[in-house]
């Protein structure tokens, strides 16, 4: 208990990517054949940043409470049966978080919604959802910068959670601005898609740079049972936190995560914006 | 937001079309049209309008063909030999009236030519064939002719069908099937909603017999004609109805110099390289032989800016279209032209709604140029145009967080979200803007149906 308090009290001393302090965390996903691979340490990792060999400082493992923002179309698009579904997969989620954990609801249609902040009430984000109605457009690059913000106003690990059939129709931001400020945020953003003739490439792209995945699904009927492989697979997750040395701060800071002396799949964001 | 896109294909020839050479009904329906027309208000969806809303897709198509043909028999009577060519059909089917369909039309045409009391007429016995209301059509005719206001009745038509189009919607005349008339259009409507297409019907032929009656119109460059298509090219864009570029190309082929024409055209492409529309067509569900005539984004922002440019060498002063121009080259990656159109728009802007998409558009173009001062300024001036609006704040917040201020960010981004709750609805500019442009139609209507009132009876 007391090396949980000691690690929360660093992270929340040590945003990520603040410009003024160095620490960078990193959301590592280690697997092997598929399976999560557990019992990692420090020691078992190595990180480069732009090329250069750095010193792991802390890793945890399923320890740092989970800020969780559900970021949902409530688009014309998803009005009917979908919402029915994406309410009953949400419920499943908050019901599959822990007594730490956070969770807050961003919707959008051609408007931009918070049905809640980041809260322990987990009652209240379900109401909220409930109150959700599938109207309008689809400004899903605007609604996603706004989970973005959401999951950066609180300290613990950020986990965005996207629902969408993908197309944006009436967005302000450009996909590249939200990419970009993707980048410089530790968001881990994960999306679920319903497929269509259109490859929903703006969020192939936040999946990929934010370390996260993306689901593509024919019919949406088994959104709870993805929603909770996502939680599943994001507790699996390693928190990797270090100080860069022997690099500039400014710009584009590749990545490259390794695990040491063993055959794993290793899956983190492949860089980080440092500014902001 | 909903939109429709029509597409159009021509109907050649089929053994069903056969049914149709002895159809005396056909007949009686042409010659209930020519009433319809002379009884109609322009403007109103009275009882001949409501009246013309309820006749069915075959029977328009056919009407589609022999509104046509009536009106080259207003210039010639003794014609007999009909066929067909729209654009960009290389062998136009002929049409197969019988001998007696020919002889009828024939006199309602010169009814509808106001030459029911001239000689050629009088031989083929208009005076006993054709009833009082035809004879009393004739005399208005005449008498509209004699005042300078030539082919009456095409005009009065293309208003009667507009009114019906306009106020009915396109959803009025969804069909499951298309209609086998020879040498009429099938037009498609493809719906869209939210960038998908929810559904695609065989629609009616209003629009196309409006303009193919319009084409005939006497003297080349009418003023009426002109401001025909200009409020109605206007109500499509307001309306976010689109027959796929058909209405303003016919519109740029009879006034090619138009600014308004040339700048609502430049609108409709600008509409096509918009997110919706082009997912929207990438999926959409269109019959074989029909093809949807929407380029790529970037072609379509490419020829919408060209048609803008083209508007403003006729009207330099013309600010929506040089906003809109500026626009067209942000979304093309050139941010320094595009700053300096937008900023002679946003000099020059003098309603707010112009102002705010000019101060929306050089903010973001300020912001490319890394004017991020500039930029947030702008933003600021949108917001304080329409304070209920999200879009200045979602810009003012991923333009803090560009900057590193994460406080403003979260600040701008707190106001996104309190106006999303006391606003459910949504009040922002943005959002209607490819509709915008067309907002001003209600006064071409009105100023059409003046120019047409004035027209002594």
């Amino acid at each position: 208990m007391r090396t949980f308090l000691a690690l929360l009290a660093a992270l929340a001393q040590a945003p990520t990517f603040s410009s003024r302090v160095d620490a960078v965390r990193v959301d590592v996903l280690v697997t092997d054949n598929g399976k999560p691979v557990p019992g990692l340490t420090r020691a078992d990792f190595e990180i480069l940043d732009n090329g250069v060999l750095q010193q792991v400082d802390v890793v945890s493992f399923d320890q740092v409470p989970l800020n969780v923002v559900l970021a949902f179309d409530m688009s014309s698009s998803v009005e009917g049966d979908r919402r029915e579904r994406l309410l009953g997969g949400a419920d499943q989620l908050l019901a599959g978080l822990k007594r730490n954990d956070q969770a807050a609801l961003v919707t959008f249609s051609h408007v931009v919604n918070r049905g809640t902040k980041l809260t322990g009430d987990l009652a209240a984000v379900k109401e909220a959802l409930a109150r959700a109605e599938g109207i309008g457009d689809t400004a899903l690059v605007d609604g996603i910068f706004a989970g973005i913000m959401v999951g950066e106003s609180d300290v613990g690990r950020g986990l965005l959670i996207v629902f969408s059939d993908g197309l944006d129709t009436s967005s302000w931001l450009a996909p590249a601005s939200v990419l970009d400020a993707a980048r410089r945020s530790g968001v881990v953003a994960y999306a679920v898609s319903v497929k269509s003739r259109v490859r929903p490439a703006f969020l192939e792209e936040l999946t990929s740079l934010t370390g996260g995945r993306l689901f593509e699904v024919e019919r949406t009927q088994n959104l709870d049972a993805i929603f909770l492989a996502v939680l599943e697979e994001f507790r699996h997750r390693y928190l990797v936190s270090y100080t860069p040395r022997g690099v500039s701060r400014a710009g584009w800071h590749q990545l490259d995560v390794r695990v040491k002396n063993r055959r794993a799949t290793v899956k983190a964001r492949p860089g980080y914006l440092a500014a902001f | 937001m909903r939109l429709v896109v029509a597409v159009a294909v021509v109907f050649l020839a089929s053994s069903a079309a056969a049914q149709d050479r002895d159809d005396d009904a056909r007949m009686v329906r042409v010659e209930a049209w020519l009433k319809e027309i002379l009884h109609h208000q322009p403007g109103e969806f009275d009882e001949p309008a409501e009246r013309m809303a309820r006749w069915s897709h075959a029977e328009l198509q056919a009407l589609s063909v022999d509104a046509i043909t009536v009106s080259q028999m207003m210039r010639e009577v003794r014609i007999t030999l009909f066929t067909f060519r729209r654009p960009g059909q290389r062998n136009p089917p002929r049409i197969p009236y019988t001998s007696r369909q020919l002889e009828r039309m024939r006199l309602l045409a010169c009814a509808a030519a106001g030459i029911a009391k001239q000689r050629e007429c009088v031989q083929r016995r208009s005076l006993q064939l054709l009833d009082d209301e035809l004879l009393r059509m004739n005399d208005v005719v005449a008498a509209a002719t004699e005042h300078g206001q030539l082919d009456y009745m095409l005009r009065r038509a293309a208003m009667l069908h507009a009114d019906v189009a306009m106020s009915s919607g396109p959803d009025v005349f969804d069909s499951g099937i298309a209609a086998q008339v020879v040498g009429a259009v099938n037009r498609v409507t493809i719906h869209i909603e939210d960038g998908r297409n929810t559904s695609t019907h065989f629609g009616a032929v209003h629009w196309d017999i409006a303009r193919s009656l319009l084409a005939a119109v006497r003297p080349a460059g009418d003023p009426m004609v002109l401001l025909w298509y200009q409020a109605t090219a206007a109500w499509m864009q307001a309306n976010a109805y689109h027959e796929n570029a058909d209405h303003l190309t016919e519109a740029l082929r009879l006034f090619p110099r138009d600014p308004m024409l040339l700048f609502l055209s430049g609108c409709e492409h600008e509409t096509f390289a918009r997110p919706a529309i082009q997912a929207a067509v990438r999926s959409a569900d269109v019959p074989a032989g029909y093809e949807l005539a929407v380029q790529s984004d970037g072609a379509e922002l490419r020829q919408a800016g060209a048609l803008f440019r083209r508007a403003l060498d006729r009207q330099p002063d013309h600010v929506e279209a040089r906003l809109r121009l500026g626009r067209t080259l942000l979304m093309r990656g050139r941010a320094r032209e595009a700053a300096e159109e937008l900023r002679r728009a946003n000099g020059s802007a003098d309603d707010d709604l112009t102002k705010y998409y000019a101060a929306m558009f050089l903010g973001s173009a300020e912001e490319a140029l890394g004017n991020l001062d500039a930029a947030e300024q702008l933003y600021a001036r949108a917001s304080a145009l329409y304070p209920n609006a999200q879009s200045p704040h979602v810009a003012h917040s991923a333009l803090a967080r560009r900057r590193g201020d994460r406080a403003g960010a979260a600040a701008a981004m707190e106001r996104v979200f309190e106006l999303a709750a006391a606003h459910p609805g949504g009040d922002d500019p943005w959002w209607t803007y490819d509709i915008a442009a067309g907002r001003d139609n209600q006064r071409s209507l009105d100023t059409l149906e003046q120019m047409i009132a004035a027209v002594p009876q």
